[in-house]
């Protein structure tokens, strides 16, 4: 195999909330990112994967564990060590409002990157590189110099990804990219950062609740649930055969826009454990109708089933 | 004018779907049905049949007392739809009290009674607890369980479940599924989603820069639709019980919708556009029983 872009390794993230109170957001987390992969991270609100996200741009500081970018371990620098390598590790937020400076004209928020990493020598070359990154991500070069409020939502996201890719990333993070946009506007910016990936080249990590955008743009999918990653796969292996109940019952609850789709849904029962007080064992043991007294008792590892296909079961790893 | 010449019905515990995107006026059309429209947006023109009486003829009390009890409508915000002062067995317990005339016992017995009904666990522990304390999906069966209890004819859903999980949404869903049924309950379920619609609904309406643009039964618009603003929508669709390949339309993103008056609305975005539609607004055509499109591609006979 390709020399990874990423590996995440033991990854904890804890937040210490109150007076003995400590948030598990993600316990021991472990994957790796290979070249020109577009890998999902999906699962449910509260399930880690955004902070996972966060901690790979390193907007937060890890508790334990080690990220490797090409090798080097990321989390070990100081952040003026870590700052040139976010030229190479970008990330695309939610929400493009939010996310856009709303006094930067298009044109001032994408020279920013460019001045901080030192990548133009002067302002020509620089609206250069703007205007081959504008026409690259399908912004008409007449939005250069509006600001964000004179923009649509769609022309905002495509102004976020223009910032992210400007620098020529190896790894761009998507933190749902999709999710504040119509649908018919959703379509064209996943066509849209799957004809960049294949010009391009890079790595993508794609986290999303939104089940059909990952099928339709990631390769392989990593499926989080209270902090840990319970099933991992080749996109067709886990939509098809989810082997994990969890993976299995989110799949089903989702709606499929056709009126002759037939299907038999699983409806869980109650809500996930508070990330405060973890379950010992599976933490989906509670709400898992094949659960056996071990499960509760000990926390499953990552079983392979073949295929490049993951699950942390000690059910289907026995049967 | 947000929302122009909307016609649309629904009749006894058929569940009618209401589709379209940011800006269709989707929840505009609901507010005014429910009689909530407020200052500056005003119902200029039209009627509002419900069960047979017009409700543009109604006094703000006469209203009062029809919203609530015979016709209910939850929001998209569950949180933000409760009261954060008040605990919520109180709030259930008012609903009561107010539509029905109960004492303060007999309500609270009830309102337990609908919080049990609604899966919500420890419900004797969530009487007295605050809207902050739960879940956005548990706020959202506290208000399901607020409008079972006045039993009303007509469920305005909008957007139920945007902002839950879906796991959470399919409990939701499944919910309100066996309350319409056991209470022979219409619903008026207004979503962008089209998986949602084609799972619950009937029939469905699309609406488009406050305009309907096609209306008929779930299984015909998903086959054939008609209008190319329906069309693209259908084309838009993923999936994720099989791959497909994403080629999203060639023209018509859809960066502002306009309000024009004179032409159709659609025009500046549709792949199909007549120099008619600039020019002219279109009227409203059957196409096939049951099924109609706002379009000049299908001109009136």
């Amino acid at each position: 195999m390709d020399q990874p872009v990423l590996e995440v390794q033991g990854l904890y993230k804890h937040y210490k909330v109150d007076r003995g109170i400590t948030v598990h957001a993600v316990n021991n987390v472990d994957f790796v990112l290979g070249p020109r992969e577009a890998v999902g991270l999906v699962g449910e609100s509260g399930c880690g994967k955004s902070t996972t996200a966060r901690c790979i741009v390193r907007l937060e500081e890890v508790t334990q564990g080690r990220i490797l970018s090409h090798g080097r371990d990321i989390t070990a620098m100081s952040l003026h060590e870590f700052r040139p390598m976010r030229r190479s590790i970008q990330m695309v937020f939610q929400d493009p409002t939010m996310s856009l400076n709303p006094r930067l004209t298009v044109r001032q928020t994408l020279r920013e990157p460019l001045r901080v990493h030192k990548m133009a020598s002067s302002r020509k070359e620089m609206d250069e590189r703007i205007e081959e990154i504008m026409s690259l991500v399908n912004l008409e070069l007449r939005f250069v110099d509006r600001h964000p409020r004179q923009l649509s939502g769609g022309q905002r996201q495509r102004v976020g990804i223009a910032r992210a890719l400007i620098t020529n990333p190896d790894l761009v993070v998507l933190d749902e990219p999709t999710s504040s946009l119509d649908m018919s506007i959703r379509i064209h910016i996943i066509d849209l950062l799957r004809r960049l990936q294949e010009q391009m080249g890079m790595t993508y990590l794609f986290i999303s609740h939104d089940l059909s955008t990952v099928r339709s743009l990631c390769h392989r999918v990593l499926v989080m649930y209270l902090g840990r990653v319970v099933e991992m796969g080749p996109v067709g292996e886990i939509f098809d055969q989810p082997l994990h109940t969890y993976t299995q019952a989110l799949l089903s609850a989702i709606p499929i826009p056709d009126p002759k789709a037939k299907r038999e849904r699983i409806i869980l029962s109650g809500e996930p454990p508070s990330l405060t007080k973890l379950p010992s064992g599976c933490g989906f043991a509670d709400r898992c109708a094949f659960a056996s007294e071990s499960c509760r008792e000990e926390e499953p590892v990552l079983y392979n089933a073949g295929n490049g296909h993951f699950v942390a079961c000690r059910e289907v790893a026995t049967s | 004018m947000v929302v122009d010449n909307v016609s649309l019905d629904v009749r006894p515990e058929e569940t009618v779907g209401l589709v379209g995107e940011s800006g269709s006026g989707k929840t505009v059309t609901a507010l005014a049905i429910m009689g909530l429209s407020r200052r500056p947006a005003h119902v200029a023109q039209g009627r509002i049949w419900f069960q047979g009486e017009d409700l543009r003829s109604k006094t703000e009390s006469q209203l009062y007392r029809i919203r609530g009890s015979s016709m209910s409508m939850i929001f998209q915000s569950p949180r933000s739809s409760l009261n954060p002062l008040m605990h919520v067995g109180d709030q259930i317990d008012r609903v009561f009290r107010v539509q029905k005339g109960m004492g303060r016992k007999e309500a609270r017995g009830k309102a337990l009674e609908m919080l049990r009904q609604v899966s919500i666990p420890e419900p004797e522990r969530h009487m007295r607890s605050y809207p902050h304390r739960l879940s956005g999906g548990m706020c959202q069966r506290v208000l399901v369980a607020m409008m079972v209890a006045c039993e009303p004819r007509l469920l305005i859903a909008d957007e139920p479940t945007t902002g839950l999980d879906v796991t959470v949404q399919a409990q939701i869903f499944e919910l309100i599924k066996q309350v319409q049924r056991d209470h022979r309950m219409a619903m008026l379920l207004i979503t962008h989603d089209l998986g949602v619609v084609a799972e619950l609904c009937e029939r469905m309406v699309v609406m488009y820069a406050g305009h309907v643009m096609e209306t008929g039964t779930v299984d015909r618009v998903f086959e054939g639709p008609r209008h190319p603003y329906t069309q693209m929508l259908i084309k838009s669709m993923l999936r994720s019980d099989r791959k497909i390949d994403v080629a999203p339309p060639s023209k018509g993103a859809i960066e502002e919708m306009v309000y024009t008056l004179t032409a159709c609305r659609f025009a500046p975005c549709c792949p199909d556009a007549m120099d008619i539609c600039r020019q002219k607004k279109p009227s409203t055509t059957m196409v096939e029983k049951g099924h109609q499109v706002m379009c000049h591609l299908y001109p009136t006979k």
